[in-house]
């Protein structure tokens, strides 16, 4: 293939340490899945219902890892060109838009197809356990690269369309993620998924959506937007697709605050000021109205939990949107200002470490909070629905204590995840490397406990309020042990379950303090402050 | 006590020295140049004064105020312009002044006449209100001296302000750095534009590969020079053999032929000029021009520096 884009993008990505730490984690948890899953102490022969269920919980977990590593590698591939300047020398070559469109694309998808083809072995050991037939094997396989090849193509036309890498990031994850879900409960409970024919049907329509995706490309990368230098205050409400936000009415204006009308006051933290009115919405609402449109419609979905019952549910969710989107503005906190070169600006004035650290910290935390409040709106319904409480077998006050537990569990994940975004941006050097460690780091202490729990559960005899216990770095097994779920308590055989929803909270609020601090000492170093 | 004293600065990145045993002084009141080629040391250096860069060795005072160990008590008396700076989105001329006078600790009765004030000193109280995403290159230079002079430092470190500005906007700048020096105020400033530092400053550091080559008043560098006339002779046609004849003529050094061009140093008197040109005439070279030319900052930079890089 003589595509120069393509060429280079495959070189450069696969020689990266990135591409290769991906492959060691993607095959290392498969590994450890099966591992953990495989049967003890018999030969051959073991039974097809455990067999299956192998190869189902395999299934699943590929699908989760595509969903939060894919993202990765494509939201950055278009951003990245943007933020070094480098997209219009491209685009004034004479490679066409379609072949640099053509180029990214086929290097992005390639890279995680290879991602998904170097699991395929471990996939295939469940074959030779029996009861799992070549056909279902071959079909799961044609769906994972379906869907890698489809995430893929999010992702890129993420990048095409928004301005910075965090965006995109934010964006493709948002619109993966409910694809994600969907693609994992249809691993779980549909015996046709793994019938070739559906497959093939999927693969077509995926194959569909890919063409159209790679239209919207082409055409974004023939006519660029010149949004370099076009400030916020630009943007008319009619510009705003879907959703408008004007800061001048309420409640955009809780989410969106007004500029102060005169001038900065005495004693007033000017960083707090500037990241408040300036940095979240600096380069247009787009971001902003992409994460609230994406978050409310999920919420929507995700509500019809809390009316029936299943709070750990509803909540689970709410920690998944603040794991989402607090690295995407906490991780480029410091980062953008080394790339957008204000950052010695800053560190000549006579600001203190802590004034520059917690003025960022503080904003994104009121932003994130105010968010979080929006979608709670499901809540006061859920008091409202008729029997709630009985069918969770609380008292009203029962319910509202539950509720507010959760709430405490949902706000130190946001404390937690914007701490770590901060220290990972004044570790890494770029946006998209600190963005990259900081969902790693949130996905490893707040997902991989859950599927180890999931998977430890299934295939082991350890019980399960004992396994709750090493899981309590997890926000989504702290709310699971609030209760509010009688599948929860299904889940814990009816015994005791372990506070873990406390020792969370130390955890969260604990790691939050040392996150901060470890934060300030480097920025203190760093810029050798007095 | 000077206002700048850099004593022995080392740094070494990865091994690698980018500055080597740097000493000089600063007097107030000077416009101190401070030139070199690209990657010779003088980032590094404006850095390290401007207290954002740890040294391997050596320390720096601010009008004796330590940059390694009273960092606050230096940025309290400098004022600094990165060479390429940016600015925030969505904020106007005035709220960006605003929120760096605020991170000055500039209180709030005294912030809006300073701000005035500067905006008025660098030409830009008609763009107050304006965005500063949307300015131009040259204006945005502006804003950021203005932001620069908001708590009335008494130092101002300037690494390239002019670089990559047109000529208009060049000019405008060096009128404004003349009228900070006539406010007395000491300047360290680093440029390529060496004719705009010849102006404007009075003394010059050429800096090369992290060494300090050359540190003394403008007129004694180029002066350095004057006690050899450099001589250029123009001629029709050839200029190899007139270039093979001076390089073996008494007197004469530095022998360089550009096309039909050939320069050199010659140290002889006036007369001796007058009978090397006499001789060749005779010899019957077919002279355009024999002229002597003016040693200028730029010529003694080029004779100092090698062009090599650290």
């Amino acid at each position: 293939m003589a595509n120069a884009v393509f060429q280079r993008e495959l070189r450069l990505g696969l020689r990266s340490h990135r591409a290769f730490l991906a492959q060691v984690v993607f095959v290392g948890c498969l590994a450890a899945v099966v591992l953990l899953a495989w049967p003890k102490g018999e030969k051959v022969g073991v039974e097809a219902a455990l067999s299956r269920s192998i190869f189902q919980t395999l299934g699943v977990s590929m699908f989760a890892l595509v969903t939060l590593l894919a993202p990765v590698f494509v939201a950055g591939s278009l951003t990245s060109e943007k933020e070094a300047g480098t997209l219009e020398m491209l685009l004034v070559s004479p490679i066409s838009p379609a072949q640099v469109a053509w180029g990214k694309l086929m290097a992005s998808v390639l890279f995680l197809v290879f991602l998904v083809l170097s699991a395929l072995p471990v996939l295939g050991l469940c074959y030779f356990l029996g009861g799992v037939g070549g056909d279902e094997v071959v079909a799961l396989g044609m769906h994972l690269l379906g869907f890698t090849v489809l995430v893929g193509g999010i992702g890129l036309t993420a990048s095409a369309i928004c301005g910075r890498t965090h965006g995109a990031l934010v964006v493709t994850y948002l619109s993966c993620l409910p694809i994600g879900i969907i693609a994992v409960l249809l691993a779980l409970g549909s015996e046709g998924f793994y019938h070739p024919e559906t497959a093939a049907f999927l693969n077509f329509l995926e194959t569909v959506i890919l063409l159209i995706l790679f239209a919207v490309i082409c055409a974004r990368l023939s006519r660029p937007p010149n949004t370099a230098d076009r400030p916020a205050e630009e943007e008319r409400p009619d510009d705003q697709a879907v959703m408008q936000l004007q800061r001048d009415y309420f409640p955009d204006s809780f989410l969106w605050p007004e500029r102060p009308k005169g001038y900065l006051p005495d004693g007033m933290n000017p960083i707090y000021m500037k990241e408040v009115t300036c940095e979240i919405f600096g380069r247009g609402t787009g971001l902003v109205r992409a994460i609230l449109v994406g978050t409310l419609v999920l919420t929507m979905v995700a509500g019809f939990f809390l009316s029936a019952g299943k709070t750990p549910v509803f909540f689970g969710y709410l920690d998944l949107c603040v794991l989402l989107i607090a690295p995407a503005f906490a991780a480029n906190a410091f980062t953008q200002e080394r790339e957008r070169g204000t950052d010695d600006l800053l560190r000549t004035t006579l600001l203190t470490p802590a004034d520059i650290l917690l003025g960022k910290f503080r904003a994104i935390v009121r932003f994130l909070g105010v968010l979080t409040i929006f979608l709670l709106v499901p809540v006061p319904i859920s008091f409202l629905a008729i029997g709630n409480a009985q069918t969770m077998g609380m008292t009203m006050a029962g319910l509202a204590v539950n509720v507010g537990l959760n709430l405490l569990v949902v706000f130190a994940t946001l404390l937690i995840s914007t701490a770590t975004g901060l220290m990972m941006s004044l570790v890494f050097r770029s946006s998209a490397g600190a963005m990259i460690a900081t969902y790693s780091t949130v996905f490893l202490f707040a997902v991989v406990p859950v599927a180890a729990f999931a998977v430890l559960d299934q295939f082991t005899t350890i019980p399960p309020t004992d396994l709750a216990m090493w899981g309590v770095s997890s926000p989504f097994l702290a709310s699971l042990s609030i209760g509010g779920w009688n599948g929860a308590r299904e889940l814990f055989r009816d015994q005791a379950v372990p506070p873990v929803w406390a020792f969370y909270l130390v955890l969260a609020l604990g790691g939050t303090a040392v996150a901060l601090y470890a934060s300030w000492k480097r920025l203190a170093r760093a810029n050798a402050w007095a | 006590m000077p206002a700048v004293e850099i004593r022995n600065f080392r740094k070494v990145y990865d091994g690698k020295v980018a500055v080597e045993k740097l000493s000089f002084d600063i007097e107030a009141g000077d416009v101190f140049g401070l030139i070199g080629p690209n990657g010779a040391g003088k980032t590094t250096t404006i850095r390290f004064l401007a207290t954002l860069l740890d040294p391997t060795m050596g320390d720096a005072t601010i009008q004796g105020f330590s940059v390694r160990k009273q960092v606050r008590e230096v940025r309290r008396r400098i004022g600094y312009l990165p060479d390429h700076f940016g600015v925030y989105d969505g904020m106007r001329v005035w709220e960006f002044l605003d929120f760096f006078a605020l991170a000055y600790g500039i209180a709030l009765t005294r912030r809006k006449k300073i701000i005035d004030d500067v905006l008025t000193l660098v030409d830009l109280a008609h763009k107050r209100d304006d965005l500063v995403n949307g300015l131009s290159r040259g204006t945005r230079q502006r804003l950021g001296l203005a932001k620069t002079l908001l708590h009335d430092p008494p130092v101002l470190i300037l690494d390239e302000p002019a670089s990559g500005l047109d000529p208009r906007a060049r000019v405008e700048i060096k009128a404004l750095l003349r009228e900070l020096k006539q406010m007395g105020k000491t300047i360290l400033i680093s440029s390529h534009i060496l004719s705009d530092l010849a102006d404007l400053c009075n003394k010059i550091g050429i800096i090369e590969r992290g060494q300090l080559l050359a540190c003394a008043p403008v007129q004694e560098i180029v002066g350095q020079f004057s006690e050899r006339h450099v001589i250029e002779v123009s001629v029709l046609s050839r200029e190899i053999e007139l270039e093979t004849r001076l390089a073996t003529t008494k007197h004469v050094e530095n022998v360089e032929r550009i096309d039909h061009q050939v320069k050199f140093d010659y140290a002889g008197t006036d007369e001796a000029i007058a009978l090397l040109h006499g001789a060749l005439a005779r010899e019957e070279f077919p002279l355009v021009w024999f002229r002597e030319v003016e040693v200028t900052l730029e010529e003694a930079f080029f004779r100092i520096t090698k062009g090599e890089v650290s």
